[in-house]
């Protein structure tokens, strides 16, 4: 799942800001492939708010429920062409008795406002665990930005 | 056994080695022995262990160790020697408070620092350095500062106006004129003394002007006077004496004063004097005179000496020295450099002098005004900086008088060449004692104001006197404002804030804020209540929101996105602005806005179009609901299933299989999913087989062929001849997908309709002689339009093939046309009545390759009623049983609520008029109500896909509205019928042309009914011809039945809906709901038709046709035949009345008579009225105006027969003419 968070100047002019990806069973090595594609086309006026990604890795167990398995976020690149990028995840830690219970009967925390994923205002009092990265290759094309003087 | 010999004998080898060796080392110990006697003595030394006690181990270490005693330290121990603390809090810097540590922790520390000789941590005054310095040492470099300066010539006393294009712009004039040393490095000793002299002078002076000795002699005076008298009036009281006491005392503190004053008075004059001597003794000594000092004494005139005569050597040099000195300044404005002055030397009497104004234009607010001395002999150094007070803004240019700042330097000059040298011990004589330390210092004469503009307005900065005190602050909130940053919103926080952390107000750091704290206090109103989210938004955008808004390219990116763009049909998007047209905005708008009516459209018009938008935006609401579902099928392409099991059997079978069979069976194809087809793939296949019962001409055989026409591109059978021809053709029909848009609901929008006409081709021979005979053109090919079918697409891409027998629709009345003789029916063993006056078309029609169409489960909404519930879970089951047969149970009104489609269902009245007219005749009636209500224009879903989602609106609303979707045509019709006491069903179904439908059933003496809504037709159970295939479900006002029957032709159908087997009920026979659920109207109320409202649209219409028919023959002329159209205007009214069936004998007969003179072809056309766009389609169809023959006229009338409610019956007659030679 991931989504593009809306930034100040910057207008969606086609695509959709948010999705979910198809579930993958990873069957060979620890890789889940999601070949999700990303088609977003926006229009900007300013700087501000230079869109990032943000994703949610959901776990689905074998009697299909769905778990948290990390957030994490991107800034899309600012040069023009190809990029590969790796978007780390992290996910809250519970108290040793969650944790206990996550590992027998799965759920587990989750944020309440998903806005703390990328603005960092209370990030850093969460206790976190890393959980894998989140590889993205994304084509960036830019167009006029030369005009205002933007160097990219 | 050979191998252990071996062994055996290398063990023994070896051993006698060791015996060998044995031997040996006996030999060699012997030696060692006495050896040992004679050497060890001198190489040992028998030892005891060395030990050292704990204690003394640990008095070792202590020796090593230094502890620091806890005891504070001698204030002399910490500073460098003969130094006095230096207490920077007395002097008026402001210090923190400091970290809190211990006392005892603090002097450990510092024993311990004087132990290691780090002196350098203690500060001037005697501590722990634990705090930054309150003095700042800060260098400043140049940057780029938004202030103009404007170096003007050197001038005194005045300044050019300085041109100031804004009003914002504020102006200092700054004139620096002299820089005057009181004391510099380079001053010899005379010139010491002589400035001395002038100090004490210029003290001297100062004292006159108090003149303190002369007020203290006449104070003294007068209490003389005053004991005086006291002590003449002897007459002593109490009282008196007091205050005679009180005035001794007072004399004696005056004159003690006084004493004091002159002795003062006097030490001066004498130090003047003593100065004054040395200069001379020095000047004797030196035998020459410095140039040009001159003394002022009180005593002494002035005296000039100017001597210059031959000097010393040193002297010479100094003097050079002093003229290769060079001074210049620079300016510092806010702390950022603004200018500088030119260098200048400096001058014999130590004056430099600059007179230099400079203008500085000013756009923040003055915070401070530096200037910086700098000395450059041979490299520049930095002599000292002086602050200079801003002016008030009421000091403006006019002033002249020059204000001094005064400055010194403590930077060491070493004497040399008779010079003093400065921060250097002097004598200034020999004989004296006193030691002086003279620092270089002097004085800057400037003048510094507010600069007046030629108009003589100040250039300063205005404020009102009452903020005067807070105008820093008004600064920082000006700024604030300017630049978004309204830190200081919410005050009331910040001064909880300050009273919290208790911030030192007499802190220099927090000064801004203290003073913001005050000002906000003063003026608390004004604080504005509210802050920006995004500051700095605005002054960073490249481009304003209107400019990405007025993009031409990114509109249409988001209509694109938006699946709005229907109406272009662009690939990509065009990359620059100026290649997209501006009308396709317009084009854009018009089409949301066609509810605006144009001035030339008629209210009847306005009226449709408006019930059109009104469906439109009813069907949109639920299309958004249902557009991202999408099948695993949709999405995975090379997921391929078997279909049946014959797929199966033909490959395992297709060996043996007989290479043609004499009566081919089509295959199953493959389904290709809408979506991965692309433009080209998609073709239609029509098929024409066979005609049967063609009307012959009276004289000559037919010539008739078949052209199938689609999206304006016709395709053309062969001819063939006589009036059952077979052609057995099949035509191909290019297809496109406006938009290329090939999913399936994309195609489903698709409104063209497949016509396939029938035509009779006519030839008419030419009679010019200009054609030389055997030639090609030498006659005239003309095609009459004898008929038509057709079916629209959406119908093909449901059911993916169209086959069958079909009867031609045609006009009512052919002119020059007969029924052949020889009938011949196309299934023998049907035998009606009627048939001989009816076409038939055999076709096959298919799209290639089979589209698969999206087959949608949805979760339809929770309904919450048990009814509906019941109705869902009834669906749910017959969708099990027969998922490819049609049944509704509940639909949506027109206000989106749910509701069982039994409530819709209920007698209505038809219009008065329709029953009048046959009072009699019931069956007459009957023709006419569904011909009334299949006037009414149909509007067909574009969701035909998804049965789900209906929408249906009561009778009520179909009839003012005056469109309607197939079910609410059926329903209507049901409804009408219902009134007459019949018994009537909806009927849910499939017909081959039409796809799903929706007619109604009736049953009168044990037959059966279909009435077509649509175009008012009543088939019987029986007929073959009935376009109706399958008989999915049955709709009344207490029940809805769903046909479980196996076969479901409405030919073999039961409609014995008693029997459970063969029809599945919603509700049980014992549920009975009361007739006051209907969502229907007890009554329908018809308003009558405006009769000029339909004269004014029929002339227009009229008018339209005209000129389009013409349009269509842009090559040749079109000719209007007057009296014919006089006829067919005659015609048309009976038309409609006699509905078809009456021939008329008049008007007949008029035609007749002009059928002797021209060939005369053509025909009625009938209607419901929905715009002109559909009926000049109509006409083009007929293909009437593509008459190539020369002379041939035209004659069109248009009738309108109006009906309640604005439901109109459009007559048209096209008739062309050729002339008869």
């Amino acid at each position: 799942m991931g989504s593009i968070p809306p930034g100040g100047a910057w207008k969606l002019l086609s695509g959709v800001r948010a999705g979910q990806t198809q579930v993958d069973h990873p069957q060979l090595d620890d890789v889940a492939y999601w070949s999700h594609p990303i088609d977003i086309h926006f229009a900007t006026k300013g700087l501000q708010g230079w869109p990032k990604l943000h994703v949610q890795v959901w776990h689905q167990d074998a009697f299909g429920r769905s778990e948290l398995y990390g957030y994490g976020f991107c800034h899309v690149p600012s040069s023009p062409g190809f990029h590969l990028l790796e978007c780390v995840t992290w996910r809250p830690l519970g108290s040793w008795q969650e944790e206990l219970s996550q590992l027998f009967v799965g759920g587990g925390p989750q944020l309440l406002n998903s806005d703390l994923i990328y603005t960092g205002a209370d990030r850093y009092r969460l206790q976190t665990q890393a959980m894998g990265v989140v590889h993205l290759q994304l084509g960036v094309l830019l167009r006029n930005f030369d005009r205002y003087g933007v160097a990219c | 056994m050979y191998r252990t010999d071996f062994l055996l004998g290398e063990q023994q080898r070896s051993i006698n080695d060791s015996h060998q060796n044995l031997v040996d080392l006996n030999e060699e110990s012997l030696l060692l022995d006495d050896i040992r006697d004679v050497l060890l003595p001198d190489l040992f030394d028998m030892k005891p262990p060395e030990y050292e006690s704990s204690d003394l181990q640990i008095k070792k270490q202590w020796e090593q160790v230094f502890v620091p005693s806890d005891s504070p330290v001698i204030h002399s121990c910490k500073l460098p020697k003969d130094m006095i603390p230096r207490i920077l809090e007395d002097e008026g810097f402001h210090i923190p408070r400091k970290p809190e540590v211990s006392r005892k922790s603090c002097n450990k520390m510092e024993n311990r620092l004087l132990q290691e000789g780090g002196k350098c941590w203690f500060a001037e005054s005697g501590e722990i350095i634990a705090l930054p310095s309150p003095i700042k040492q800060t260098r400043n470099f140049r940057k780029l500062f938004p202030i103009k300066t404007i170096r003007e010539k050197r001038q005194l006393g005045c300044c050019f106006p300085v041109l100031c294009c804004q009003g914002e712009l504020y102006q200092l004039s700054l004139n620096i004129s002299t820089l005057l040393f009181s004391y510099h490095p380079l001053f010899n000793r005379e010139h010491v003394l002589a400035s001395r002299l002038l100090q004490l002078y210029e003290c001297f002076q100062n004292r006159q002007q108090q003149n303190v000795t002369h007020l203290l002699s006449e104070k003294l005076e007068a209490l003389l006077n005053a004991t005086k008298v006291a002590e003449s009036n002897l007459e002593t009281s109490q009282l008196r004496r007091n205050t005679l006491e009180n005035y001794r005392l007072q004399i004696r503190d005056t004159s003690k004063l006084y004493d004091a004053e002159q002795q003062k008075d006097i030490s001066l004059i004498q130090n003047m004097l003593k100065v004054w001597k040395q200069i001379k003794s020095l000047r004797r000594q030196q035998e020459f005179t410095t140039d040009q000092i001159n003394h002022q004494f009180v005593y002494l005139e002035l005296i000039k000496f100017f001597f210059n005569l031959v000097c010393f050597r040193h002297e010479q040099k100094r003097r050079a020295k002093v003229q290769r000195q060079k001074y210049f300044i620079k300016i510092f404005y806010n702390e950022k450099q603004v200018s500088c002055t030119s260098e200048t030397p400096l001058q014999l009497d130590f004056k430099v002098i600059i007179q230099q104004i400079f203008s500085i234009q000013v756009l923040n607010w003055p915070e401070s005004l530096r200037i910086e001395i700098f000395e450059s002999t041979k490299r520049t150094k930095l002599l000292t900086k002086v602050c200079l007070p801003i002016p008030n803004n009421f000091i403006l240019k006019s002033k002249d008088v020059l204000e001094q700042a005064e400055f010194s330097c403590e930077h060491q000059v070493k004497p040399s060449d008779g010079t003093v040298g400065s921060n250097v011990p002097f004598l200034p004589d020999e004989n004296e004692i006193g030691e002086l330390w003279l620092l270089t210092s002097g004085r800057l004469m400037y003048s510094l104001s507010w600069a007046v503009n030629d108009r003589g307005i100040p250039l300063a900065p205005v404020f009102q006197p009452i903020n005067a005190t807070y105008h820093s602050v008004l600064r920082d909130v000006a700024s604030g404002i300017a630049t978004g940053i309204v830190w200081c919103t919410d005050v009331e926080k910040l001064i909880e804030w300050a009273k919290e952390v208790n911030i030192d107000p007499n802190d220099p750091e927090y000064s801004d804020l203290i003073e913001l704290i005050k000002y906000a206090r003063f003026k608390e109103q004004n604080v504005p209540k509210y802050f920006r989210l995004e500051q700095l938004q605005e002054e960073f955008n490249f481009v304003t929101e209107e400019e990405i808004k007025k993009s031409k390219r990114f509109q249409l990116l988001q209509l694109r996105n938006l699946g709005q763009l229907d109406f272009c049909h662009y690939q990509q998007i065009p990359l620059y602005d100026r290649e997209i047209p501006d009308t396709l905005f317009q084009e854009y708008e018009n089409q949301l806005e066609k509810e605006i009516l144009m001035t030339d459209v008629d209210p009847i018009t306005a009226q449709r179009i408006s019930s059109a938008n009104f469906m439109r935006k009813l069907v949109m609401i639920h299309l958004v609901k249902t557009k991202h579902k999408f099948n695993l099928s949709d999405i995975v392409s090379d997921y391929e299933e078997i279909i049946s099991m014959s797929q199966l059997r033909n490959a395992v079978f297709k060996v043996g299989e007989r290479r043609r069979h004499l009566k081919p069976q089509r295959k199953e194809r493959r389904k290709v999913p809408a979506q991965t087809v692309s433009d080209g793939d998609v073709k239609l296949l029509v098929r024409i087989l066979r005609a049967y019962n063609i009307p012959s001409r009276k004289s000559v055989t037919v010539h008739p062929f078949v052209e199938v026409s689609f999206q304006h591109t016709g395709y053309q059978t062969s001819i063939a001849e006589g009036s059952h021809p077979c052609w057995n053709e099949e035509l191909q029909v290019d297809f496109t997908s406006p938009g290329h848009d090939y999913s399936f609901s994309g195609l489903s929008k698709i409104k063209d309709n497949v016509y396939i006409n029938i035509f009779d081709e006519f030839v008419i021979e030419k009679h010019e002689d200009t054609c030389p005979k055997g030639c090609s053109g030498h006659s005239y090919i003309r095609k009459n339009w004898l008929g038509s079918v057709s079916f629209p697409f959406s119908a093909l891409l449901e059911q993916s093939k169209i086959c069958g027998t079909f009867q031609v629709n045609m006009p009512p009345v052919f002119l020059g046309y007969t029924w052949s003789k020889t009938y011949m029916s196309p299934q023998e063993e049907y035998c009606g009545p009627n048939l001989k006056e009816y076409t038939f078309l055999t076709i096959f029609a298919t799209i290639e390759p089979q589209l698969s169409s999206v087959e949608s489960d949805l979760e339809s909404d929770k309904v919450d009623e048990t009814l509906l519930q019941r109705a869902y879970i009834f669906k749910k089951d017959c969708k099990a049983l027969f998922p490819r047969r049609r049944i509704i149970t509940s639909v949506f009104n027109n206000e989106g609520r749910n509701i069982l489609v039994t409530k819709y269902i209920s007698a209505l009245n038809p219009p008065e008029i329709l029953l009048d007219k046959y009072p009699g005749d019931l069956n007459t009636t009957f023709d006419i109500i569904s011909q009334f209500v299949s006037l009414i224009p149909c509007i067909s879903d574009t969701l035909d896909e998804n049965d789900d989602i209906d929408i249906w609106m009561t009778s009520e609303h179909c009839i003012s509205l005056a469109t309607g979707n197939k079910e609410e045509h059926a329903v209507l019709l049901c409804n009408y019928l219902l009134y007459f006491g019949k018994k009537a069903w909806v009927l849910l179904g499939t017909s081959v042309l039409e796809g799903k439908v929706a007619y109604v059933l009736t049953q009168e003496n044990g037959y059966y009914f279909l009435w077509n809504p649509l175009n008012g037709q009543r088939y019987k159970q029986f007929d073959t011809f009935c376009p109706l295939q399958r008989v999915d479900c049955l709709i009344n006002w207490e029940n809805v039945w769903f046909n479980t029957q196996q076969n479901n032709s409405p030919m073999c159908v039961s409609f014995d809906i008693s029997k459970e087997g063969f029809w599945k009920q919603l509700l049980p026979y014992n549920f009975q709901h009361t007739k006051a659920q209907t969502v229907q109207p007890k009554e329908i109320l018809y308003s009558p038709t405006d009769e000029n409202m339909v004269e004014e649209l029929q002339s227009r219409l009229e008018k339209a046709l005209k000129s389009k028919v013409m349009e269509w023959r842009s090559r040749q002329p079109t000719r209007w035949h007057r009296q014919c159209t006089a006829v067919l205007r005659q015609i048309l009214p009976k038309l409609e009345l006699s509905n078809g069936n009456v021939v008329m004998d008049k008007e007949e007969k008029e035609l007749e008579s002009l059928q002797e003179r021209y060939w005369v072809t053509g025909y009625p056309i009938q209607m419901p009225y929905i715009d002109l766009q559909s009926i000049s389609e109509a006409v083009y169809q007929t293909d009437i105006h593509s008459s190539e023959v020369p002379n041939t006229e035209f004659a069109l009338a248009v009738h309108i027969h109006p009906y309640p409610n604005n439901i109109l019956s459009v007559w048209i007659y096209l008739v062309s003419l050729v002339c008869q030679q």
